[in-house]
């Protein structure tokens, strides 16, 4: 039997990385500025992070478009272990496009956004009237601005957790637009 | 008539079940862990990203907020449940994707109309209506995906001993 070469999936990768590193980078910077003009009132929970994570998980369902993007494209049919790849690929691109576009923007177009957000956590914990030790610990935990590990870390987090979202969206992607029409 | 499961893409379903599994347990928080700390852990960096992580909204164990809120907490071990159960679930009845996929889109839109009706306070939902319709939307993508892992054919002489069974 003819094994059939399938075309590369990268473009579409490419295609479906490039739309949610913009929505994760674009909606991210829009929920700091939200965030920084608003007054620390003590909240864990506010608008500002309820529109990140909504970026973020419309970066979940970027490995569906890819794949979706990858079937109509090349008008193919493919096995959903094929989609899980993509899937998976798009949703650690989108992460890297998305730091580079964060970067950028960081360090060239608005160098004092970083510190701006770092303040305003320290106030809004300061509002919170925690016990001392617990204000230390929660310091820990609020990103240092420019600091290289909480970049990394950040990186490695994203690529996992949007990595395996994105990877599932992408089976679905599979099952729904590159199976065949008899099976359905 | 008899049946028999022919399992397929076997790699690719252990490693979702590890990863629904790591994410499903890393989503209960550090309680899980005994450790108390609340909204401070590495559990809740991890997902940061893709959960508001509102303390109101989340269940907690040992007196710890979990990681995720309710409602990802439901997709999460509704994943892995799912997944585990995808081979006694294959035995019991197959169901055509078209059916699967307006299963699917019907979870998803009965979340968004919680999320908005709750927003425009039509109606309060609560931690458990949250949790469930959580787990309803995992149980869709299991239900959805399981047959590719694990499919009942039914035996007959024209396919006996043609195919690599379970």
């Amino acid at each position: 039997m003819e094994q059939q070469t399938l075309p590369s999936y990268w473009p579409s990768v490419m295609v479906g990385a490039l739309i949610i590193g913009l929505i994760l980078s674009v909606l991210g910077i829009v929920s700091q500025y939200m965030l920084i003009s608003s007054e620390p009132v003590g909240s864990s929970f506010t608008l500002p992070q309820a529109i990140q994570t909504f970026s973020c998980l419309a970066g979940a369902i970027g490995g569906f478009f890819a794949v979706r993007h990858y079937a109509t494209e090349n008008e193919i049919t493919f096995p959903i272990g094929k989609g899980a790849v993509i899937g998976f690929f798009t949703g650690m691109m989108g992460v890297i496009f998305s730091t580079v576009i964060s970067l950028v923007w960081q360090f060239v177009i608005d160098p004092e956004l970083d510190d701006a957000v770092y303040e305003w956590a320290i106030r809004n914990l300061e509002v919170q009237n925690l016990p001392q030790q617990q204000m230390d610990m929660a310091m820990n935990f609020i990103p240092e601005p420019g600091s290289i590990t909480t970049l990394l870390w950040g990186i490695g987090f994203g690529i996992v957790v949007l990595g395996v979202l994105n990877l599932l969206s992408g089976i679905i992607g599979a099952k729904v637009f590159a199976k065949e029409e008899d099976e359905f | 008539m008899k049946s028999t499961i022919l399992t397929s893409n076997q790699q690719l379903y252990y490693f979702l079940l590890v990863a629904t599994g790591l994410l499903f347990v890393f989503s209960m928080g550090p309680g899980l862990f005994g450790d108390s700390k609340t909204m401070i852990s590495w559990q809740h960096k991890i997902f940061h990203l893709v959960c508001h992580q509102d303390a109101f909204r989340s269940y907690s164990i040992n007196g710890a907020t979990m990681a995720v809120c309710a409602r990802c907490f439901g997709i999460y071990s509704a994943l892995f449940c799912g997944l585990v159960l995808a081979p006694i679930v294959a035995h019991i009845r197959f169901v055509k994707r078209k059916r699967m996929v307006q299963l699917l889109v019907a979870t998803i839109a009965l979340n968004v109309v919680d999320v908005i009706a709750n927003a425009a306070e039509i109606y309060t939902n609560t931690l458990h209506s949250r949790f469930i319709l959580g787990v309803l939307f995992g149980l869709s993508v299991t239900a959805l995906i399981t047959d590719e892992f694990f499919k009942r054919i039914i035996l007959t002489e024209d396919i006996y001993g043609t195919t690599n069974i379970a």
